[in-house]
């Protein structure tokens, strides 16, 4: 129903701005989705996923300034390169407990966007990746990334109703008790990342497209995709299907209010706002009793 | 034939011996007893089996087959060994129900199929009108009782019984002393560890006990209970009598 409705949407929506805002919210969904599955379900935060979003995004940017060919190839190619940071990060860091995963993430994503900055030759450094996006409407970036996020939502919905996801949730639980439920831990944690790493390299890919420029500072960043991803998680709910597409909404839009009505000091407003949802609805929005029958 | 066989196990904490140079022999179809006071390694013996710790030497086979090195606790599980914690570990923001299932899907990949196999599971251990209800709001006798039922979940030929009656009032033991005939009757062999001693007198078929990580006896309840170095490390003079 609600996706029926986006994709009538812009036919009344002739702004491109609001077509512009609209395009945001489904990308956060993806990466909110993808954040989701791995930190809400399966109990590995990750304070590091602009590192697979901007992987997928330089991927897209490479193979555009080196080999010529075009970044939409880098749809697919973005999300398995995500996938190829995401398997040693997994292999070094799922054999312990405890907060290293989140932390090693942290600590990826700072390394890449100092190896992006430096490695000029390969990467333009911080004058960044510049390319002539394929069209000048917004409309076929809309339907690309709303049905982008239609997939991600059907992914996750499909898993959380089958063996994966019941062992998603184990781990997420206790994971010596799902150990002594014969649910392989390691392997499946790894699972969790590589589809995670998969969707977010994905949306970074489609972010150079859609937006025709990057540079280490945009993609690798700390507060606008690290902890953007998890507040949208956060503030949606955390551990449910709908939870990040209702976060990414509400966080797309907040944001761009607050920015375009207060000025200077926006992040401060932004920071005030996110704390009182956390504090009155700390199970996200989702979990406000109101909606949860129909959630 | 044995189904589980430990051959001079040792386990090492540092310097201390949790457990020393235990041999152990079950056979398909029997219940056995653990018992022994705080610390003398009973539920190290359960950890060593499943492979939560290596071991420090010996060597445990199930089946006649080695399952002491090479393989991981999940492994072992599906090998055909199931297990409780003696402090349950429910999946606490799933329902009962979930929380089984999880188990279930260790054979089969149909969620269809875990819901029957995990709903007859219920149904056996008299705890289906508990299934909708989540794991944290259960009470120490649900919470026992979710345990034994996610480990026959995994469909178990040998359940390993970590103090399943301990905090249960004479009524709730008495339903897990005949859960668990119900459980040998299926086929199932049993090593349950207890301090109850009514409960795991009448339901074992042989004792062992442990004392300071070894085993000071290994006979039927009735003998134990009239061993005197039993009696001194454990029982006590009160209960000798029994």
């Amino acid at each position: 129903m609600v996706f029926a409705l986006a994709f009538l949407l812009p036919l009344f929506l002739k702004d491109s701005y609001f077509r512009h805002i609209l395009i945001m919210v489904f990308m956060w969904i993806v990466l909110g989705v993808a954040w989701n599955l791995l930190a809400g379900y399966t109990g590995q935060v990750s304070f590091g996923h602009a590192s697979f979003f901007g992987v997928g995004a330089y991927t897209a940017g490479i193979i555009f300034k080196h080999l010529g060919m075009s970044p939409w190839y880098g749809m697919v190619g973005g999300g398995l390169i995500a996938v190829l940071f995401a398997i040693p990060m997994g292999l070094v860091c799922f054999r312990l407990r405890g907060p290293y995963f989140a932390l090693a993430m942290l600590a990826l994503a700072e390394v890449l966007r100092l190896i992006t900055t430096n490695w000029v030759g390969f990467t333009n450094g911080m004058v960044g990746i510049l390319i002539i996006p394929t069209f000048r409407s917004k409309l076929p970036y809309y339907y690309l990334i709303a049905a982008l996020a239609l997939v991600s939502l059907l992914t996750v919905m499909r898993i959380a109703g089958s063996k994966l996801g019941y062992w998603f949730l184990a781990i997420r639980e206790d994971q010596d008790a799902a150990e002594s439920m014969g649910v392989p831990t390691t392997r499946y944690k790894m699972l969790s990342l590589c589809i995670s790493a998969f969707f977010t390299g994905v949306a970074g890919s489609f972010y150079l497209n859609y937006m025709g420029f990057i540079d280490p500072s945009i993609v690798f960043s700390l507060p606008d995709i690290s902890i953007m991803v998890i507040l949208v998680a956060i503030i949606g709910g955390v551990g449910t299907i709908w939870g990040p597409a209702l976060g990414a909404f509400i966080m797309v839009v907040l944001s761009e209010i607050v920015r375009s009505n207060i000025g200077e000091t926006h992040l401060l407003v932004m920071g005030v706002l996110v704390v009182a949802i956390i504090i009155f609805l700390p199970q996200g929005v989702t979990g406000w009793r109101l909606l949860r029958r129909r959630v | 034939m044995a189904i589980i066989e430990a051959k001079g196990v040792t386990k090492k904490f540092g310097g201390l011996a949790a457990v020393k140079d235990l041999d152990l022999k079950v056979e398909e179809g029997e219940i056995l007893g653990m018992i022994g006071p705080n610390g003398a390694g009973k539920t190290t013996v359960f950890n060593l089996i499943t492979r939560v710790y290596p071991l420090t030497s010996g060597e445990i086979l199930f089946q006649g087959a080695r399952v002491s090195s090479g393989l991981s606790t999940h492994e072992i599980i599906g090998l055909g060994i199931g297990r409780t914690f003696q402090k349950t570990r429910p999946l606490l923001r799933l329902t009962v129900l979930e929380n089984v299932m999880t188990s279930s899907f260790l054979r089969t990949n149909s969620r269809a199929e875990a819901k029957k196999e995990a709903l007859k599971v219920l149904e056996f251990v008299n705890f289906a009108e508990k299934k909708d209800m989540l794991a944290r709001s259960l009470n120490v006798a649900g919470r026992k009782r979710l345990e034994i039922a996610r480990a026959l979940g995994t469909k178990p030929k040998l359940l390993l019984l970590d103090e399943v009656a301990a905090g249960l009032n004479p009524r709730e033991t008495d339903e897990v002393t005949g859960l668990i005939s119900r459980i040998r009757e299926k086929g199932v062999t049993v090593i349950a560890i207890e301090h109850v001693m009514k409960f795991i007198m009448s339901v074992s078929d042989r004792i062992v006990v442990m004392h300071h990580g070894a085993k000071i006896a290994d006979a039927h309840p009735h003998d134990v209970a009239r061993s005197r170095e039993v009696i001194d490390a454990y029982l006590g003079d009160e209960y000798a009598a029994g």
